[in-house]
């Protein structure tokens, strides 16, 4: 699966979106002064006594000029703001349809595995963790994912998936969710959403028109206000019958975008869960149940194409906006013999895992070994792929894994602001960071950032990467105050010792990257379609991972070139800093997909000059295709080294 | 006729629009200070926890303080009721305001019992004990930032809702009343120093 290739495709269904979308636009007028005209006549014609017939030619210029561009400014104001809107992130979709954010450190079981789930796929897919949220109230299977970029991601689950669905099945969901996101379908999809609501709305105000004619003349019913009335009434009509005409432009629209991406996410799914029992069961058991995917929310219906399944019944193919089940099954699992799985009963799920308090604790320790685990395995493919085992830098090293304890502190704010700082801990030298801490005034704060920072300094240095996007979620539950404060505090302790560190820079850079967009707004879109536009920050980078690289400097730089194609010289030492650097990663992350995916490309090439790829340069890579909005996950790298 | 018509749906689906981006954005801001008691919620419960396996480890030593432990017990049976209400009916001004005084009660029992405890240097030494109290003490650090979260996004709440013109919308649809600040009235009564006497 090429995510990057995915991602193109992606942006040029944009396009033809747009280009749909304008048609509808036109179309929509021309209906609607073609009526206009027609009604006029048609009055001309009682007044009068003559019969006339009506002809294209009769209509009137000014009018029509006058309907249009009124029809554009209000479809235009409302696209423009439900643009605007939903480009905030996707909390904002989410909380528009009644989702509620689920607590990062809740006790409920159900939920619990959910996000559970959701950090166990993060971690494969090498992305933060979404913040969960939830439908309450919605007896169907579904979820959905929102948002424009890996950072201001949601998932949302019904509360039909959380209890119907077995952990693995619940996993082929979320996966399926995931792959919408890492495919670049978020950002189709919102501003799918905030056109078609433009169409959708002129309906909405025909409907809101006619009911408030018809109170009106319930309440006065004198002949004067009987002429109004009425031809408010009829306007109404006719703006609602337009909005009936514009739902079905929408819908087909809609429809012609959204079943493709379906069948892609399913297969992604597969891939990031390596188990295709899990989301063909999930769907088996959809088939069985007998809400379904149904989704009652007031605004399911316009946002339908975020969702996993059909949100709503649909009578015509034409219109669905996913696949019918029995084809999205029989794709994930060729030999089904057509039976579906029928729950009898609610909580399906294993007792030991949800119930006791017991279980819970299994659960965080299945977490914690998940994560040092799911490292191993991607290690285990690098080194397969250069044909050479890694020296044995784990073996040399205390274990120290993720301890259950730590991770369920990254899920609580102040424990994960505690982490992050304890990451950056001078064990040796902490007079400054200890100053700033204490100038910070958050009681506790202290004493636990010495605790963690002293247990950390052992910490494998490829775990440190997925600590970090694991606390990152959690911090957005912060107030936008508190998160100012953390962001300063944050900046002191990096100086402190008067020199920046690479690490150092990575962490603040993913923090800066994936809590920035939550508490203060911001936009960028892609600006280089060339790699010429950005070679002095190329070279910077390319420089950088080279000179961290214990091989041959030069010849590491030479053979990153070679996938660039460009001619560019190794920037002398000191125009490499770490404030250079972060300058040229920033630029690079201006670039289109899939430039992006060549500059990652030659990095690893770069990094692995020396025949191994140290934890060091895969964190520092890693962190850089984070904040490039193209997180990398773990079956791609491998593939990437495997194709190099 | 028609142009005027024309107008006239025009300012009304601008209006329109306005108002819904208000509501939305009341909504959003009242689900933010929500979830931000969650978070405050899941300390309290932790805290709730603690303090029998506090109790209990220190009834052996401090039989003749049964009153002191009792008074504890109590005070956290009404504290936890009182959050247990907050989750049931809603954040509302009167639900939090309880949980707010018997929160106070229970800083206030912990207080005492503290100072109890400090009559009893085996107590104090016992493993079981200190890492009770660096529990409790890690959780009450927790509570409070929890809270000084939760008050900013109510704080933000009630200065969006009561600004112009948001408030005619939020009169209008049910965003009548200001959210409550969260406040133990006991922070001062906690850092307070016992008083004792030497007589």
């Amino acid at each position: 699966m090429d995510f990057f290739r995915d991602q193109e495709i992606a942006r040029r269904n944009t396009r033809l979106l747009t280009a749909l979308f304008v048609l509808a636009v036109l179309l929509l007028i021309a209906v609607i002064n073609i009526f206009l005209a027609f009604v006029l006549t048609a009055s001309q014609t009682l007044e009068s006594g003559d019969p006339t017939t009506f002809e294209l030619s009769d209509l009137d210029i000014r009018l029509t000029l006058l309907v249009s561009i009124a029809l554009i400014v209000v479809i235009g104001a409302v696209v423009l703001y439900n643009w605007i809107r939903f480009s905030q992130g996707g909390r904002c979709v989410a909380e528009a349809l009644g989702a509620r954010p689920a607590c990062s450190n809740t006790e409920n079981p159900l939920e619990r595995r959910a996000q559970n789930v959701i950090q166990e796929i993060a971690l494969a897919a090498n992305m933060p963790v979404p913040p969960l949220y939830i439908l309450d109230k919605e007896p169907g299977i579904n979820a959905f994912a929102a948002g424009i970029s890996p950072g201001d991601a949601v998932v949302a689950i019904t509360q039909g998936a959380l209890t119907q669905l077995t952990r693995d099945e619940l996993q082929g969901v979320i996966g399926h969710e995931f792959s919408h996101i890492l495919n670049g379908d978020m950002r189709l999809s919102i501003r799918l959403m905030a056109m078609l609501r433009g169409i959708t709305f002129i309906g909405d105000m025909g409907a809101l028109l006619m009911r408030s004619a018809v109170s009106h003349r319930a309440r006065r019913s004198t002949k004067s206000s009987n002429n109004n009335t009425v031809g408010l009434l009829l306007v109404g009509l006719v703006l609602y019958l337009v909005g009936l005409l514009g739902g079905v432009m929408a819908g087909l629209i809609k429809s012609a975008i959204s079943k493709q991406k379906e069948y892609l996410a399913d297969a992604s799914s597969v891939q990031f869960t390596r188990n295709p029992s899990g989301i063909s069961d999930a769907l088996k058991v959809i088939g069985g149940y007998t809400p379904g995917t149904l989704v009652d929310t007031a605004r399911a219906e316009e946002m339908s194409h975020l969702f996993f399944g059909q949100v709503k019944h649909r009578l015509w193919l034409m219109f669905a906006t996913h696949p019918p089940l029995e084809n999205r099954i029989r794709r994930v699992d060729p030999h089904w013999n057509g039976e579906f799985i029928t729950r009898k009963n609610n909580l399906s799920f294993p007792e030991a895992e949800a119930t006791s308090e017991t279980g819970m604790a299994q659960a965080q320790r299945s977490l914690a070994a998940a994560l040092p685990s799911a490292m191993a395995t991607e290690m285990g493919g690098i080194a397969a792929s250069n044909q050479q085992a890694l020296p044995a830098t784990s073996l040399d090293q205390p274990p120290d894994d993720l301890t259950a304890a730590i991770v369920e502190e990254a899920r609580e704010p102040l424990g994960a602001m505690s982490l992050l700082l304890a990451l950056l801990w001078h064990e040796n030298n902490p007079g400054k960071q200890r100053a700033a801490i204490e100038a910070a005034k958050i009681s506790g704060l202290e004493a636990l950032v010495v605790e963690r920072g002293r247990e950390l300094q052992h910490l494998k240095p490829e775990l440190r990467l997925p600590l970090i996007e694991l606390c990152l979620p959690t911090l957005k539950t912060l107030s936008p105050p508190q998160y100012h404060q953390f962001k300063g505090l944050l900046i002191n302790f990096v100086k402190a010792d008067g020199q920046i560190e690479l690490f150092e820079w990575c962490l603040y850079q993913l923090v800066r990257h994936y809590l920035d967009p939550h508490f203060v707004k911001r936009s960028s879109s892609p600006q280089h379609a060339q790699l010429k536009a950005v070679s002095e920050s190329l070279a910077v980078a390319l420089g950088t991972l080279a000179l961290l690289g214990r091989g041959d400097t030069d010849a590491s730089f030479q053979s990153g070139l070679q996938i660039i194609g460009l001619p560019l010289v190794m920037p002398a030492a000191e125009a490499m800093g770490v404030q250079q650097f972060g300058k040229a990663i920033e630029q690079l992350a201006n670039c289109y997909p899939l430039l992006k995916v060549t500059i990652l490309k030659a990095l690893i090439k770069v990094a692995e000059q020396d025949g191994q790829i140290s934890p060091k340069e895969l964190t520092l890579i890693k962190a850089i295709a984070a904040v490039m909005d193209c997180p990398l996950p773990n079956q791609v790298l491998h593939n990437v080294m495997l194709t190099r | 006729m028609s142009t005027t018509l024309i107008i006239f749906i025009s300012t009304i689906a601008i209006l329109l629009i306005w108002g819904i981006a208000i509501y939305n954005q009341l909504v959003a801001l009242s689900n933010r200070y929500k979830n931000a008691f969650a978070q405050i919620e899941v300390q309290l419960k932790r805290r709730y926890d603690l303090i029998p396996n506090l109790v209990e480890s220190a009834k052996g030593y401090l039989s003749h303080e049964r009153e002191t432990l009792a008074a504890v017990v109590e005070a956290r049976n009404e504290a936890a009721s009182a959050l247990k209400a907050v989750g049931d009916s809603g954040i509302d001004s009167g639900s939090i305001k309880n949980l707010a005084g018997a929160e106070s009660a229970l800083g206030a029992a912990m207080g005492k019992l503290n100072v109890v405890m400090e009559a009893y240097p085996d107590l104090k030494a016992s493993e079981n004990m200190q890492q009770l109290s660096e529990e409790l003490t890690s959780t009450e650090n927790r509570v409070a930032f929890a809270r000084q979260g939760f008050n900013d996004s109510v704080m933000s709440y009630n200065t969006y809702r009561q600004s112009f013109p948001n408030m005619i919308i939020g009169n209008a649809f049910g965003h009548r009343e200001d959210a409550t600040l969260l406040e133990f009235a006991d922070s001062a009564v906690i850092q307070d120093a016992p008083s004792i006497s030497f007589s």
